[in-house]
């Protein structure tokens, strides 16, 4: 069955920091995820119904951290502005986060050593959605994003990494 | 207690059902968290903690082990740092994003934890803390521990033993 998702064996991927990447999610503001790539190889099947639980799962995590940040923050936060998150860390992996002003939230989990150039790594795969899926004229904002222009570009920018 | 990059906000301490049993803001800068903010965000983070570890990328094949759940935060303007003991109680601690010493900080408030509160015969285990003792304890280590990240005292009272 054709499904949006994305899964390339890269089964000794590591960036030159020695990160191991996980999965990438991005989601828009309304939990819809509009694109999920593993970056590790799974030799069983990709289970369907467990990839929707975890993509529900994973932006309901993400959305309560939201709240949570925006409540414990320090700082006084004016009307309506949000706290910005960077990432969380557990013993066995790292979720960094990015939130664009239009509500879109790019995710992606990596283990626990990586460098905290994350954040670059992410605007630039927002870089790549705005070249290659804002910009495709066949694209409907809001559906899941299936383009290999997309595909391709994340790929390259990960393999220019890991050299 | 404060200097301009190390300032360190507040103290949770959670009892391992999510429920809250100690809070202390240690520094007039920033927003003053009480009463049932704080209990409410305890609960979230008892939650959010448990969520994080089913949803490892990394299967989990050692059963009887507490669950692996949030230690870190990083926000622009705090850092969250959160220490998990074996009986499931939660110390969570937060400060300025640059603050590098807060696993440490938070173990030796562990350790104060253990001779202030659990050795008080009058403590209820799981039961929210009222003890002077503790209380100064916690703000006079919380003080020494910041002035000493900052070079200024002599030996840092961990070290003295």
């Amino acid at each position: 069955t054709h499904t949006h998702t994305h899964t390339h064996t890269y089964t000794h991927l590591r960036m030159a920091s020695r990160t191991q990447l996980y999965t990438l999610y991005i989601f828009n503001r309304d939990g819809t995820c509009l694109y999920i790539r593993k970056f590790i190889s799974d030799s069983k099947a990709v289970d369907e119904k467990e990839l929707e639980i975890e993509k529900k799962n994973m932006f309901g995590l993400l959305f309560t951290l939201k709240t949570f940040v925006n409540q414990i923050t320090p700082r006084t936060l004016k009307d309506q502005e949000k706290e910005p998150i960077r990432y969380f860390q557990t013993e066995q992996y790292q979720l960094h986060y990015l939130e664009t002003v239009s509500g879109l939230r790019f995710a992606i989990s990596t283990s626990p050593d990586s460098s905290l150039s994350m954040q670059g790594f992410l605007s630039k795969i927002y870089r790549l959605y705005v070249d290659y899926v804002i910009r495709n004229p066949s694209y409907n904002i809001g559906t899941k994003i299936d383009l290999p222009g997309f595909n391709k570009g994340v790929d390259q920018y990960v393999k220019a990494l890991a050299s | 207690i404060e200097s301009q990059t190390m300032v360190v906000y507040t103290l949770f301490i959670v009892n391992k059902a999510g429920g809250l049993v100690y809070h202390k803001n240690f520094t007039s800068k920033g927003r003053k968290i009480g009463g049932n903010e704080c209990l409410y965000m305890a609960s979230l983070f008892h939650a959010l903690h448990l969520n994080a570890s089913s949803l490892s990328p990394v299967k989990n094949t050692d059963f009887g082990t507490p669950p692996k759940g949030i230690e870190t935060i990083l926000t622009d303007s705090f850092r969250l740092e959160c220490l998990r003991t074996l009986t499931g109680a939660k110390f969570i601690i937060t400060a300025d994003p640059d603050a590098d010493y807060l696993k440490e900080l938070l173990r030796e408030i562990y350790i104060i934890y253990t001779d202030y509160v659990l050795k008080d015969p009058f403590y209820v285990v799981e039961m929210p803390i009222r003890l002077q003792n503790f209380d100064q304890k916690v703000v006079a280590h919380v003080g020494d521990f910041s002035a000493s990240t900052r070079g200024e005292m002599k030996s840092p009272t961990h070290l003295r033993r």
